[in-house]
């Protein structure tokens, strides 16, 4: 109000916070506690094999990933990601710390959907999951609306109290979807549901997609009239998963900012022993700003992901770091494997491991210009508002 | 040459568009029907399984390189019509509307090795080599770059000690297309490694078939393995077979990376658009954000743009040799095509991450295999450094000494 009723081109202090007043992340000292939670996950990874975890699941051997499922489960990873209070956003900090240690490895699109399940799980008041295996249905959706009215698209549902038999395809949902349990929002009757049932039960074919990343699993999912449960309706449904997408958001882009900073050491690492004319390809302006433009954009990604895993109940947060830190890995990574030159295009070495898992991420829970426009439609909705 | 009669009059033709003419109505008359009728189908699929069968685009290359069509430009003498390059290129464009030009394994063959041989060889060597090149009877690689030398493609580390009448030949090359089918390879060795770098280096032709030659397959981040390492190890190469003079490689290198640039950068009728693909899928989805379609009408723009500064770029070489503004062919088209295949995954969503090694033509495939372009055949990093120095004429990077001598220069 103040600002808009302030003259044009005024600079006074008043206007200036007013101007940042729609959308802004605040800033949160550095946690002690998350810098030992990353560093201790990161040599943890480094001791399962580090990027060859992600190599193997490439060339088809899981071995090394199953031992980091086990390890990463009797760490208490699953745990961290429960939901104390579904009525107060997760404190997200810790989980982040972890998320953008498994980011540096290519590793946390491995792990994201079982987080995100349990703590869906813990919200509804069911109790935690204790495998890796199980997804929630909503990948595609950048805001939980959409994916409530997504699922009523493609699938048919009828409910009789608790009970629901479900008819339809649920398209690329994220996850292992070998065992544990499937939870589908969708909307019947104008109530919004959340549906649960075994992926093991009579009435649902898993069909796996082959993936761009390794450690990316995408499957469809058929009903045919399977039986399920209704874990939740109304607001109850819609707190619990809104509060699990907001963790998924800023689960993926924590893993992001973390894995364009671990990509942009690479190439830079990269430059400095390369050599050609007779100097370190670094040397070069033209490889030696690209270096520094990588570290730049990583910078910033990282702390927008930190800023919206520190920053609980800003509703803008999740958006905002999802498309910033979705953007940032893809450009560091063009980058990453640029500097690598024809060794960068090669199976063999790692730099396409993080192209890969940038691209396939970037996707996950809608793209950046959905994300961008969902923060759009807010500041317009704010400004009409102050109007 | 003996033309078939339904080419006779094509090297008095009074117009560059009744060259088209007649060249086409030879094509329609010789290709298998079915080509024809994928091509009048505008069928790119079935074009492309046409040309995918080795033994049919073979034997269609035997015949359309006998008649001497696709090396128009070169001597009759050796396989060519001798004709002005403004009607070669005119010949490449009709084959090119019919799919027809040659299979990519004689690429190597046509656009680097016998051009290289028909300006820097001897009249022995074009003789001996030309001709079967021409008629599609040899295939060629090119044995340039080493994993010690990439851009710095003049610090190459692989040896050429003389013996009497040969040359003993001991390194390690890589990126070699089609090594294992080749016949020959046009290679590039350091002969003094005293000397600057440029100053120590010969060419040479070598027989692939040789002793001491051991092919290694490169898999790609494609799942693919178009690429080869090529090791040799006491290769022994005649006299001979030396391109040019001793310590004088350089010379040659660069004559065949002008016909390089020119051939990656401004291939006629192979710059399909990849932007306004994008576009057409990106509007007909009612989904599409409106900030995707914006970018996906940004990368048309500039793909647009692009064709029609090649298309000048064309124009003003058409009598000469191509100038070093193809860089920004180069340039623009291979980073284009990454951002085209960027928001190729981005607009399709997770449905659009379906990919498996070797897949082609996915929004996923596309991503991976337009990583190469930025790469091969010069980087961007290279362009622009030709750009920035012969086109606009700024000083090369500082701390790069040309006159030290090969051997004292620092190397990873």
């Amino acid at each position: 109000m103040t600002a808009r009723s302030a003259p044009m081109g005024c600079r006074g202090a008043e206007a200036r916070r007013v101007e940042t007043g729609p959308m802004n992340i605040a800033f949160a000292a550095p946690d002690p506690e998350v810098a030992e939670i990353s560093e201790a996950t990161g040599s943890m990874l480094t001791r399962l094999g580090g990027l060859e975890i992600a190599r193997g699941l490439l060339d088809s051997d899981d071995k090394a990933a199953r031992s980091a499922d086990a390890a990463l489960l009797e760490f208490g990873l699953l745990d961290l990601a429960a939901c104390q209070d579904p009525a107060q956003p997760a404190s997200l900090h810790h989980l982040a710390a972890v998320l953008g240690a498994l980011g540096t490895q290519v590793l946390a699109a491995r792990y994201i959907p079982g987080l995100v399940q349990a703590h869906l799980a813990t919200a509804l008041g069911l109790e935690a999951p204790a495998a890796w295996t199980g997804a929630v249905a909503f990948w595609d959706s950048p805001c939980t609306d959409l994916a409530w009215a997504r699922n009523a698209r493609s699938l048919v549902v009828h409910v009789t109290g608790d009970a629901a038999k479900v008819e339809g395809l649920a398209p690329t949902v994220v996850g292992d979807l070998s065992d544990g349990v499937v939870f589908i929002p969708t909307h019947v009757d104008g109530d919004d549901l959340l549906l649960m049932s075994p992926l093991r039960a009579t009435g649902i074919a898993v069909r796996n997609r082959p993936s761009l990343s390794p450690t990316l699993q995408i499957s469809d999912l058929a009903f045919q009239g399977a039986a399920c449960r209704v874990a939740a309706r109304g607001e109850a449904a819609r707190m619990a998963l809104r509060s699990a997408h907001r963790l998924a958001l800023c689960a993926v882009a924590s893993a992001q900012a973390q894995a364009a900073g671990a990509a942009a050491q690479m190439a830079t690492t990269y430059a400095r022993e390369r050599f050609q004319f007779g100097l370190p390809i670094g040397s070069f302006q033209a490889i030696k700003h690209r270096c520094a433009d990588m570290y730049i954009e990583a910078q910033l990604a990282r702390s927008m992901a930190d800023g919206a895993a520190a920053d609980a109940g800003n509703p803008d947060a999740p958006h905002a770091a999802k498309a910033f830190c979705g953007d940032a890995y893809r450009v560091v990574t063009t980058k990453a494997v640029q500097i690598h030159g024809g060794i960068g295009i090669t199976w063999e070495h790692a730099a396409h491991l993080y192209l890969r898992d940038a691209h396939a991420t970037a996707t996950l829970l809608g793209g950046g210009a959905a994300h961008r426009r969902i923060l759009a439609e807010r500041a317009a909705a704010s400004a009409l508002k102050a109007a | 040459m003996n033309l078939p009669p339904a080419l006779s009059s094509l090297p008095d033709a009074a117009s560059e568009s009744e060259i088209g003419k007649i060249v086409e109505a030879w094509l329609r008359a010789e290709l298998p029907p079915e080509w024809v009728r994928a091509v009048d189908a505008n069928d790119p699929v079935a074009l492309f399984a046409l040309r995918e069968n080795d033994e049919l685009s073979t034997s269609w290359f035997r015949k359309l390189g006998s008649t001497g069509l696709s090396t128009a430009a070169w001597p009759v003498a050796y396989g060519g019509l001798g004709l002005p390059r403004a009607r070669a290129q005119m010949i490449g464009r009709s084959l090119a509307k019919y799919g027809a030009g040659p299979p990519l394994k004689y690429f190597t063959g046509l656009n680097h090795a016998g051009p290289t041989v028909l300006d820097c060889g001897d009249d022995e060597q074009r003789a001996r080599f030309l001709p079967p090149l021409a008629r599609g009877d040899e295939i060629w690689c090119q044995l340039f770059s080493e994993p010690g030398a990439g851009s710095d493609l003049a610090g190459v580390a692989t040896r050429a000690r003389r013996d009497g009448c040969d040359w003993i030949i001991t390194g390690q090359k890589v990126w070699t297309s089609y090594a294992r089918q080749s016949d020959y390879a046009i290679l590039l060795a350091r002969s003094d490694p005293d000397k600057p770098k440029h100053q120590g280096l010969t060419f040479f032709i070598v027989d692939m078939r040789l002793p001491g030659i051991e092919i290694r397959p490169i898999k790609q981040i494609t799942g693919m393995a178009e690429f080869n390492q090529v090791f040799l190890d006491d290769v022994v190469v005649p006299d001979a077979l030396r391109v040019g003079e001793v310590d004088n490689g350089w010379r040659v290198a660069t004559s065949t990376m002008l016909s390089e640039r020119s051939g990656l950068g401004n291939q006629p009728g192979e710059t399909a658009d990849v932007a306004a693909k994008l576009l057409a899928r990106v509007a007909a989805d009612p989904e599409a954000e409106p900030a995707v379609l914006d970018q996906a009408v940004t990368l048309r723009l500039r793909e647009i743009a692009l064709n029609l500064v090649m298309a000048r770029v064309a124009h003003d070489a058409r009598a000469g040799t191509p100038g070093p503004e193809g860089a920004i062919g180069k340039v623009c088209r291979s980073e284009l095509s990454q951002a085209v295949s960027e928001l190729g995954v981005a607009s399709a969503g997770v449905g659009g991450l379906d990919w498996r090694p070797r897949d082609m033509g996915s929004p996923a495939a596309g991503l991976l295999a337009t990583r190469a372009a930025t790469v091969a055949g010069g980087s961007s990093e290279m362009q622009r450094n030709i750009i920035g120095e012969r086109v606009l004429g700024l000083p090369k990077d500082p701390g790069v000494d040309p006159r030290a001598p090969w051997r004292d220069l620092r190397r990873s």
